[in-house]
């Protein structure tokens, strides 16, 4: 399936729905879309809405890293919605879980204040 | 079910190129339905056989030529998976993912499978080896069909 990028702005944070496989073909072009996403609307807090994420591999993973890195830089934060055991248990054994805000859905990922 | 004959082998040759990497996953969860293996695992074998092919694939840049090799083969109650590339032979290797993404690889392989072995040099390219055990014979889907219309 062919990845799919959906995003909307609800004041300060930028919602990211994506929908489809992240691996080492398509991954540059979810970073490039994130990363025009944040430099053009400039959110305090950025959504990566991942429930309809079939698959994700390393390159993937090392994106989020990228962004979320680029963000902090910036001021702000990124939060990711993920809700299915199986990607769940692929950020617990790389250590991601710990490093991501995870979120059950993009309501409650809003919900919370923005740090600082 | 007896040990599979060395015949049985499943081997898969394709280019050495990024937008591959779907088919590799497709033919692992191909191959995994011919036993009763639950879905959960059969995404955690695509991940790291899609990883390992990530590995190849990432030593693999600025050779057009160059090949990934999958072979996958039951091996008693285990099914064995291999890739391997020759990305030394074109003299251009270079490294196209960052240190980052290959630890978060490894990572997964470790953790996901079985029995890893896996060697990535230079001049020699990428082999890995790893297994993923299956359910024992009497819970095999196949088996038991074939038993059940021979009756």
């Amino acid at each position: 399936m062919e990845l799919q990028i959906k995003s909307e702005l609800r004041d300060k944070t930028a919602i990211v729905y994506i929908k489809g496989e992240i691996d080492m073909y398509n991954a540059t072009a979810l970073k490039d879309r994130v990363v025009s996403i944040v430099d053009d609307d400039g959110p305090k807090c950025l959504v990566l809405d991942l429930q309809q994420v079939e698959y994700i591999d390393s390159t993937g993973l090392g994106i989020l890293i990228g962004i979320r890195r680029r963000m902090i830089e910036a001021g702000g934060e990124i939060r990711l919605v993920i809700v299915s055991p199986r990607m769940t248990r692929l950020f617990d054994v790389t250590g991601l879980s710990k490093v991501f805000g995870v979120y059950k859905d993009a309501e409650a990922a809003i919900a919370e204040n923005p740090k600082g | 079910m007896a040990k599979t004959a060395r015949s049985s082998v499943v081997k898969l040759s394709i280019p050495c190129h990024p937008e591959f990497l779907r088919l590799i996953r497709l033919l692992v969860a191909g191959y995994l339905s011919r036993w009763n293996v639950p879905i959960d695992e059969v995404e955690y074998v695509k991940v790291a056989v899609s990883e390992a092919c990530n590995s190849a694939v990432g030593c693999a840049e600025g050779c057009e030529e160059e090949t990934l090799e999958l072979r996958l083969w039951q091996e008693g109650a285990r099914i064995g998976f291999e890739v391997r590339s020759k990305a030394a032979e074109c003299g251009k290797s270079a490294p196209r993912r960052s240190e980052e993404e290959i630890e978060l690889g490894l990572l997964l392989i470790r953790s996901l499978m079985e029995d890893v072995r896996m060697t990535a040099d230079p001049e020699k390219g990428v082999r890995v080896v790893m297994y993923k055990s299956i359910p024992g014979p009497e819970k095999q889907t196949n088996g038991a069909t074939k038993t059940a219309r021979a009756r």
